[in-house]
């Protein structure tokens, strides 16, 4: 073993984790090589510099500063966090809601030409614009959940999705049973057969306290519009823990 | 908010006994990382306060400042819970905070830029000069003991940034080399190489003190 193997490995021998018969060969060498040795003990005295540096202590209000971020809304997970900066924005929430109504006109015909399509999951937008501003949903938009396979190509979603349904999704909690819920629940359902893990987001975001007798209401849902099996795979297919929890919720729920 | 005093010059240990790396046993956070993902504010906050510590230990080497290590130590939370989702259980949830850490103090680094420089040492010396000694210490010795550590300190922060992060977390930190190739998604062969690499470099940059630290063993 030459003097450049022999340091190439000493850091490993240090902290043994050379094989026996490597270590005992490296060993011969630094027995008879003085200047290797001295090598060695350098390397030695250097980590054990390093080692004797003690932790630092953290600010004594660091975790009460992340938590007091966290409930100013920063931290929230990606999902909300898209749609929420675009509401928080440069937009006012009486343009925004202006905007948003004359989408949902325009895409009326959307929703028309997509139930047309068999087998095809309708675009969240057009699911979403299924309830108009004012509140009143559409009769059609229970029956705009897929009832066949996703299209190969999962529609696009933008921030301006995720905005409409947050304002649906605000009406629906306000009051549950109106008509933005039916719109809502379509646009949810339509987004967890599309990508699941944004659904859980969106999940996520609704308040712990209305969350659990909301997805009763929200999987009653899906076994009406005959998505829930659909849903249910798709979460299943996932290896997300928190999908797979949701999972039951809509293969065990039946129309009622 | 203090560097604990211990004697940097005394006479060295065997490696072997320096630290006890974590052995792949039952993640002993998964319980609240559930409830967490159930929903439980409070299991999150008992995440946070276990980890701080660890978070900020490390956040302080990598960034030789007090301020900067406390605001990373936000951002990595608030980027766990940004992002707790992605974590998949191959690997440990403290493996998978460490990683976030390091991704923090990189990016805080790099947008920093050139103001680091001049940071790094008004941070760093301010730091060491609020060390609190753990026990009576005379005061040539405190100060001795504060250069040594200033320096050597000093030489990790001037360490190529691939080498860096390794060496801080293994040396430091006291990762497995498997977890430090989870954290820094790369190859173990590559963690020990860079290990090795680091060690070096410091070992040519504190020759002084290392041979000060022989003379007295």
């Amino acid at each position: 073993m030459n003097h450049d193997a022999v340091r190439r490995r000493l850091s490993a021998h240090l902290e043994g984790g050379l094989s026996v018969r490597a270590a005992a060969r490296l060993e011969a060498h630094l027995d008879a090589c003085p200047a290797c040795r001295e090598e060695r003990d350098a390397l030695d005295h250097t980590v054990h510099l390093l080692r004797s540096l003690a932790s630092e202590e953290p600010p004594e209000d660091l975790a009460a500063k992340i938590f007091a971020r966290l409930e100013a809304g920063e931290g929230r997970p990606v999902a909300w966090a898209r749609w929420s900066a675009w509401w928080n924005g440069a937009w006012t929430a009486p343009l925004a809601t202006g905007m948003a109504g004359l989408a949902l006109l325009l895409l009326v015909q959307t929703v028309e030409i997509e139930v047309g399509w068999p087998g095809a999951t309708p675009a969240p937008r057009a699911l979403a614009a299924a309830a108009v501003p004012d509140g009143t949903a559409s009769s059609k938009a229970p029956t705009l959940v897929a009832r066949g396979p996703a299209p190969v190509a999962a529609p696009e979603r933008r921030a301006a999705d995720f905005e409409a349904g947050a304002s649906l999704r605000t009406q629906c909690l306000r009051q549950p049973g109106a008509a933005a819920c039916a719109a809502w629940h379509s646009w949810l359902l339509g987004l967890a057969v599309d990508e699941p893990r944004a659904f859980v987001m969106e999940v996520d975001a609704v308040p712990d306290a209305a969350r659990t007798r909301w997805l009763v209401d929200l999987s009653r849902f899906a076994a009406h519009s005959g998505s829930a099996p659909r849903v249910a795979e798709r979460l299943r297919a996932t290896r997300d823990p928190r999908a797979q929890r949701l999972a039951p919720h809509f293969e065990q729920v039946s129309v009622r | 908010m203090a560097f604990v005093t211990q004697p940097l010059l005394e006479q060295p240990q065997p490696l072997s006994a320096d630290f006890e790396r974590p052995t792949p046993t039952v993640d002993p956070d998964l319980e609240l990382v559930d409830r967490w993902r159930d929903g439980d504010a409070a299991a999150f906050e008992q995440l946070v306060k276990r980890h701080e510590r660890r978070i900020f230990g490390l956040l302080m080497r990598m960034l030789g400042n007090r301020q900067e290590a406390e605001d990373a130590a936000q951002d990595t939370f608030l980027n766990l819970h940004r992002h707790g989702h992605r974590f998949r259980r191959e690997a440990r949830f403290s493996t998978f905070v460490y990683r976030v850490a390091v991704n923090a103090a990189l990016n805080r680094r790099r947008s920093l830029g050139r103001r680091r420089s001049h940071m790094d040492a008004l941070g760093l010396e301010q730091s060491v000069g609020e060390a609190i000694p753990q026990g009576p210490v005379s005061p040539e010795a405190a100060t001795a003991g504060n250069e040594i550590r200033l320096r050597v300190q000093r030489e990790i922060l001037a360490l190529p940034k691939n080498l860096r992060a390794p060496v801080i977390l293994y040396d430091l930190e006291g990762l497995a080399y498997s977890e430090i190739a989870e954290v820094l998604q790369v190859a173990e062969g590559t963690v020990k190489s860079r290990i090795h690499r680091g060690r070096r470099v410091l070992r040519e940059r504190l020759a002084d003190l290392v041979k000060r630290g022989e003379g007295m063993s």
